[in-house]
């Protein structure tokens, strides 16, 4: 039976394990690292089988689902569960990792422009990786999100301890002819400050860091203007809070 | 200070639709903008897929909305070290469907019931329905480069919901030829699909 038991991650993976043997085949994948990594393997390849027989629901579901959201708790993020050997601060840390490769997985897919200003500090791709995954890993790190009347797209991710704030946008339409885009940090006194500008991909998509101090900055927005950028902000095309 | 506008190569995977890890990690935090972009993403993979279990529409309905509520519900829990987003997805889609068509299935007829589905529905059937689209040809075309056993022996089990009990039975094979040909017959749609190891 132990030599056996190994033969069944399709099986798993496929669901295709009565109730019975799938509590003893989960034991066994606590402590078998070969068929733990083949039965994800296997679960991504199943995912595709699924993905490929997409069919759109009726329309009206999606209202339905919206409209339940409100009513259904949500789960806090890790079990810090004593009986875990690992303990809760590892579970913390591994955590934290997967959110930081997660996010760096919208950048490294985004092929858009990533701006960085910065004290000179970042100077190959990798250094800037770590940047995201210093920011994404603070105590502090905050999301907001946005959806313009247009249909853009903007996600901010904000650490005041780290003074960073990085912005993702989305369904970003090129600018106009001569035109190019920029990005502001904004404080309820003083000037807008700008952080650069930026040209989103084909996909609408671009992601712009600022690693400088963001002081007291409570919005952050994007407008059109000339090509090369102005002082003062023109055309806002965007603007979000950001968390205090 | 200097300032620095860099392009960065995203490689092959540029069409990739837009990032439902990301939209999952706003979910965790409760935004519910991210939670209504992410089901433009995922509803129709998931309905698909419950469709092809469930077979009734009412009750696909009934599944597909619970899934997307479990979403809703679970997305701290997601842990995109161990898999994408879509996978973890449709892994929870897949056994949500198989536990309601399971349930639905008194223990005594159950064996029945799988041969009457199955004459419901010729084995090429899944294989012609699966989209035409481009990025699902290749699905097609690695499905086909199985052996029949394979083909039929993970067609059964995923699509229709069936044990490999169900599926030994059916096709009046023994019990550990189809869980070796449910394994194998993965592995090979794995490597012809890429999927990253
Ligand atoms: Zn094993």
């Amino acid at each position: 039976m132990t030599a056996d038991i190994h033969a069944l991650t399709g099986a798993y993976a496929l669901d295709a394990i009565p109730e019975f043997e799938r509590a003893a085949f989960e034991r066994h994948l606590h402590e078998c690292d070969a068929c733990a990594q083949e039965v994800r393997e296997l679960q991504a390849t199943a995912a595709r089988l699924g993905d490929a027989v997409a069919e759109s629901p009726p329309p009206e579901l999606k209202a339905r689902v919206l409209a339940r959201v409100a009513e259904v708790r949500q789960l806090p993020p890790a079990q810090h569960s004593s009986a875990r050997a690992a303990g809760p601060g590892s579970t913390w840390a591994l955590r934290l990792t997967g959110v930081a490769a997660a996010v760096l997985l919208v950048v490294s897919v985004s092929l858009g422009v990533l701006l960085v200003q910065d004290r000179g500090e970042l100077s190959d791709r990798r250094q800037e990786s770590a940047a995201v995954v210093r920011l994404l890993s603070a105590d502090d790190v905050r999301f907001v999100s946005g959806t313009t009347t247009s249909g853009m797209n903007g996600t901010a991710v904000v650490s005041r301890s780290r003074g960073q704030v990085m912005l993702l946008t989305a369904n970003m339409p090129p600018a106009p002819d001569g035109k190019t885009y920029q990005a502001w940090l904004m404080a309820r006194s003083g000037k807008p400050k700008s952080v650069g500008v930026f040209a989103p991909d084909q996909a609408g998509r671009a992601s712009i860091m600022d690693s400088m101090e963001i002081g007291d900055a409570n919005q952050v927005g994007v407008s059109v203007e000339a090509a090369g950028g102005s002082d003062t902000p023109h055309e806002v095309v965007m603007a979000m809070q950001l968390p205090a | 200070m200097a300032e620095r506008v860099r392009r960065i190569a995203g490689g092959a995977e540029g069409v990739r639709p837009p990032d439902a890890e990301a939209l999952l990690l706003l979910v965790a935090r409760g935004d519910e903008g991210a939670f209504e972009r992410l089901y433009d993403l995922v509803s129709g993979p998931v309905f698909g897929l419950v469709r092809r279990i469930v077979r009734d529409p009412a009750q696909s309905e009934e599944v597909t909305q619970e899934v997307l509520l479990e979403l809703w519900r679970t997305a701290a829990r997601f842990a995109p070290d161990r898999g994408s987003a879509m996978t973890w997805v449709l892994t929870l889609a897949h056994r949500r469907a198989v536990d309601r068509v399971r349930s639905a299935q008194a223990a005594t007829d159950r064996e029945d019931r799988a041969y009457r589905r199955d004459a419901d529905r010729p084995f090429d059937e899944v294989a012609e329905q699966v989209s035409t689209r481009l990025e699902h040809e290749q699905v097609r075309r690695c499905l086909s480069s199985l052996t029949d056993l394979q083909r039929e022996s993970v067609e059964l089990a995923y699509y229709r919901g069936l044990t490999y009990r169900e599926v030994a039975e059916l096709l009046d094979t023994p019990l550990g030829t189809i869980k070796t040909r449910l394994r194998d017959g993965l592995i090979r749609l794995r490597d012809c699909l890429g999927v990253a190891r």
